[in-house]
């Protein structure tokens, strides 16, 4: 095999392993961190869950909606979710609407009404004016059609899944709901955050 | 015969390689911005130069090739199309599986946004990419003599 046919062969590779050497080192203070994603999420897949739960539990429940305000944050919830307490997470928009991601419509606007058929549900509050909330609302609303891709990185602003566009929207009007600093944003991360207040909740808390 | 077939039809597993390569780099890449769409060129330069390479062949071993290199891909999509994939266990991440197997052109992907339509661009794209990467694994044999000079140059054939 000449050597070009080999470059060809070995590239990627060896472009991964570049790749995992520099990201490793920009974030190694994950490495020995419990609550990162990475670790929720192996210890998931040693337990044998791999993805958002199990739906087939139809335990629902009945959090109210009535004190819903744009820009909180509804997070909904199966057993069995392979990395952490809550599956889904969406942006409360106003008029029953929230905005949320999904791999088969992207980036897009659902009713609020879904959130009870997870096992459990939580509406979090970000401690924020409403100035704020309005333009992480609007920022979020531009983003509608854009790819879902389920391990994309925080620092990018063309791959979404349902908690990274929350997390981006806000982190744009310089709010970080991501106290872990972790590569990727679960929706229990928003749970954890200090700078939001649970409005309710249903079906249990995380530890 | 049957072997001197199979035999024909190795390069299949460089494009295995090269595709798996591709999946996991330009995964990490999309950390760094803009670093993705770069791994995105070199893959698809590297499976039209695999493509080149195998000019010489007949063109059912090429179709063949592609056939086999496409094939997680067609299997997933035709289970999905038709909603199969809900009759087996873990069905529900055949969708993730496609997306993350097709990692390497999402890049591209994602640079169409379509909002209002029942399903986005790039979901129906995804579905329809076992048929357009074989069809690109193809445009080797289409390409005029004149633009492989330099690739048949490089691999001294």
């Amino acid at each position: 095999m000449n050597i070009y046919r080999k470059i060809v062969l070995y590239i990627f590779p060896c472009l991964f392993l570049i790749l995992a050497v520099l990201i490793g080192t920009d974030n190694y203070h994950l490495l020995a961190e419990r609550k990162s994603v990475a670790f929720t999420y192996s210890q998931s897949f040693q337990e044998g869950h791999i993805g958002y739960g199990n739906q087939s539990v139809t335990e629902e429940n009945d959090i109210s909606f009535s004190e819903l305000e744009p820009g909180d944050i509804l997070l909904g919830g199966w057993p069995g979710c392979a990395y952490g307490y809550f599956s889904h997470a969406g942006l409360y928009l106003g008029n029953q609407e929230v905005l949320e991601s999904y791999i088969d419509t992207g980036v897009t606007v659902n009713s609020v009404a879904h959130y009870r058929d997870y096992t459990r549900a939580c509406i979090l509050r970000v401690k924020v004016d409403d100035k704020i909330k309005q333009r992480a609302i609007e920022y979020a609303l531009k983003q509608q059609g854009k790819i879902f891709y389920p391990v994309s990185f925080k620092n990018d602003e063309r791959y979404w899944n349902c908690s990274k566009i929350i997390w981006k929207a806000y982190q744009q009007q310089g709010i970080d709901l991501d106290a872990g600093n972790d590569l990727w944003i679960p929706p229990e991360a928003f749970y954890q955050s200090t700078r939001v207040e649970i409005i309710a909740i249903k079906g249990g808390a995380p530890n | 015969m049957l072997l001197k077939g199979v035999l024909q039809i190795r390069n299949v597993g460089r494009l295995y390689i090269i595709q798996l390569g591709a999946v996991f780099t330009v995964w990490l890449a999309s950390y760094f911005k803009g670093l993705d769409l770069v791994f995105f060129i070199l893959y698809i330069a590297f499976m039209l130069m695999e493509s080149i390479t195998n000019r010489h062949k007949k063109w059912l071993v090429a179709f063949t090739a592609a056939l086999i290199w496409q094939l997680p891909g067609i299997i997933l999509t035709l289970l999905i199309i038709t909603e199969l994939n809900y009759l087996m266990p873990g069905g529900e991440y055949y969708i993730f599986a496609m997306e993350l197997w097709y990692t390497p052109v999402i890049p591209l992907v994602s640079l169409i946004s379509t909002p209002f339509l029942p399903h986005p661009a790039y979901y129906n794209i995804l579905l329809m990419m076992p048929i357009i990467l074989s069809t690109y694994y193809l445009l080797g044999y289409a390409l005029p003599a004149g633009c492989v000079y330099f690739h048949n140059k490089m691999i001294r054939r």
